[in-house]
C-alpha cells in the first residue's frame, strides 16, 4: 500500500489475488479491505476484468487449436530421428584401457563390500504389495489422461468441487469394454485419472475403472491426493502442469510425494 | 583368436551401457511426449499470441520440445521445465515473428460464431462485442505486456515471467496492474 495513498494500488490486489505479496504485505491488505468498500469494489472490478481475460484466451485456444495427433505423431518421429549424444568417457573407454579401470573398479568393489557388506533390508510393507498397486493404476496404454486448456485462475476460482462428475453410462460401458470388464461390473468406480479440479476431462483417455473400497490404494486415496494437490496448485506450491504430469504419470508416487505417506491412513 | 576374459568384460560392459543409453533414452523420449501432450495447447496459445501463423506456431512447440529432449539428454537442469518451455517458445515466436513479420496473422473473432456458448441472439451479439472490444485493447498493448498477462494466466509466478521477458519483478507487476487498468477502460466503454 503506498505511503501517501489511503487506498490499495492495484498492484497490491493483484498482488494478494496471485498470492505474490509476503506474509506481512498479505496481512496489511486484508485488513485494510475490511474497512474499505473503495477498495473493495476496485478488486471486484479487477478480479472480473480478469475473468473476462480469461474467458477470452479460453475462447481463442477452443476456437484456433484443436488436439492434434498429427503433431504428436510427427513429434515422436523427429525424436527418434535424434542423434544419440556420445559421452567423452565412453570415447576415451577404448579396449586397451578398459582392462584396467575394471581391475580398480573390482578393487573398490572388494573394498567397499568389506567395510559396507551389510545390505539393508529393503522397506518391506505388506500393505503395498505390487498385486494392490497394480490394480489401481491404469493401464497406460489405454488410458495416459487427457487434459482440456485451462488456467489456473480458472482453476483456484472454480467452486465446484464434486471431484467425480457422473459419466455418462455410455462412457462407463466403453472404458469397462477397453478394460475386458464385463458391464455394470461392480466394485469398480470410473475414475477420472486427471480430475475435473486439475483440468481433466471426461475423454476415455481419462478414464479408467479404479477399485471402489478393494486395497488400500483405492478410489478414496485418489481423492484425497487429488484435494490436496489442488489446494497445492492453488497455493502455488506446485506448478499445475507438474501436478497434472505426476497425477497422470503415477497417482501413487505422487500420493506418497505430496500427501506426504507412504500409504493412506 | 581368442579373447581375454578383460577384452569379454569390455565388450559386455560397452553393449550394457549401450542398452542402458537406449533404454534412458526412451525414458525421456516418453516424459517428452508426455510433457508436449500436456502443454501443447498452452504453448501454441502462447506461440499465436505473438502473432504468428498457425502452421508457425505448430513448428515452433516442434522445436521447443526437441530443444527439451536435447536438454534432458545431456542432464541439464529438470526443475521448472515448464519455464524452461515457455522462455524457449517466447524466444522462438520473437524470431520467427521477426522473420516472417509480412505474414502475420493477427487474431480476429470478426467472423467468429459464439454458437458454442448457448447464448440467444441478442447475448450472442453482446458476448461478440465484448470480445471484439476487449481483444483489439489487447491486440493495442505493447508486446511485453500482453506477454506478462498471458504468461500470468498461464499460472506463472512473477519471478518466472520476470526470467521469460527479461525484465524487473517490478516491471511485471507493473506491466500486469497498467494492462488491466486499460482493458477494464476498454470493457467499460
Amino acid at each position: 500500500m503506498s505511503k501517501r495513498s489511503k487506498h490499495l494500488s492495484d498492484a497490491d490486489l493483484l498482488g494478494l489475488l496471485d498470492r505474490e505479496l509476503s506474509p506481512a504485505q498479505t496481512e496489511a491488505v486484508l485488513q485494510h479491505l475490511v474497512i474499505c468498500s473503495e477498495c473493495r469494489d476496485r478488486q471486484e472490478k479487477l478480479e472480473s476484468t480478469l475473468s473476462d481475460l480469461n474467458g477470452l484466451y479460453a475462447f481463442e485456444l477452443s476456437e484456433r487449436i484443436s488436439s492434434s495427433p498429427s503433431a504428436r505423431a510427427r513429434l515422436q518421429q523427429q525424436l527418434n530421428a535424434q542423434e544419440i549424444p556420445t559421452h567423452w568417457w565412453q570415447q576415451s573407454l577404448s579396449a586397451k584401457l578398459f582392462p584396467a579401470c575394471i581391475a580398480v573398479a573390482m578393487l573398490l568393489m572388494v573394498i567397499g563390500l568389506t567395510f559396507f557388506g551389510e545390505r539393508k533390508p529393503a522397506n518391506t510393507n505388506a500393505a503395498l504389495s505390487p498385486y494392490a498397486e497394480a490394480q489401481s493404476i491404469p493401464d497406460r496404454r489405454l488410458t495416459p489422461g487427457a487434459i482440456r486448456p485451462v488456467t489456473l485462475s480458472e482453476i483456484c476460482s472454480s467452486t465446484d468441487a464434486d471431484l467425480d462428475p457422473a459419466v455418462p453410462a455410455s462412457i462407463q460401458d466403453a472404458v469397462l469394454k477397453e478394460y475386458g470388464l464385463p458391464r455394470g461390473k461392480q466394485n469398480y468406480q470410473i475414475d477420472y485419472l486427471v480430475n475435473p479440479q486439475l483440468g481433466g476431462t471426461n475423454d476415455l483417455k481419462n478414464l479408467w475403472p479404479e477399485p471402489e473400497h478393494e486395497g488400500i490404494w483405492n478410489a478414496r486415496a485418489k481423492d484425497e491426493l487429488e484435494k490436496h494437490l489442488h489446494q497445492m496448485v492453488c497455493d502455488r506450491k506446485v506448478d499445475l502442469t507438474v501436478a497434472q504430469r505426476e497425477i497422470a504419470t503415477d497417482w501413487i508416487a505422487a500420493y506418497r510425494k505430496y500427501v506426504r505417506r507412504q500409504s493412506p491412513a | 583368436m581368442s579373447s581375454s576374459p578383460a577384452n569379454t568384460a569390455v565388450r559386455l560392459l560397452l553393449h550394457a551401457s549401450a542398452g542402458e543409453k537406449t533404454s534412458r533414452n526412451a525414458l525421456l523420449e516418453d516424459e517428452v511426449l508426455e510433457l508436449f501432450d500436456l502443454m501443447r495447447t498452452r504453448l501454441l496459445g502462447y506461440a499465436l499470441s505473438f502473432g504468428i501463423s498457425l502452421q508457425d506456431g505448430e513448428d515452433i512447440v516442434q522445436e521447443a520440445f526437441l530443444a527439451l529432449f536435447r536438454h534432458l539428454l545431456q542432464d541439464r537442469p529438470r526443475h521448472n521445465l515448464q519455464g524452461w518451455l515457455f522462455r524457449v517458445i517466447h524466444n522462438l515466436a520473437l524470431k520467427r515473428r521477426q522473420k516472417n513479420s509480412a505474414s502475420a496473422l493477427p487474431l480476429d473473432f470478426a467472423e467468429t460464431e459464439s454458437s458454442d456458448f448457448d447464448l440467444n441472439p441478442e447475448e450472442a451479439v453482446l458476448f461478440n462485442e465484448r470480445h471484439r472490444r476487449l481483444q483489439s485493447a489487447l491486440d493495442a498493448l505493447p508486446q511485453v505486456d500482453q506477454s506478462c498477462l498471458r504468461l500470468r494466466a498461464e499460472g506463472l509466478r512473477y519471478r518466472e515471467i520476470s526470467k521469460i521477458l527479461g525484465i524487473s519483478l517490478g516491471s511485471v507487476s507493473a506491466s500486469l496492474s497498467r494492462s488491466l487498468a486499460r482493458l477494464e477502460r476498454v470493457g467499460r466503454r
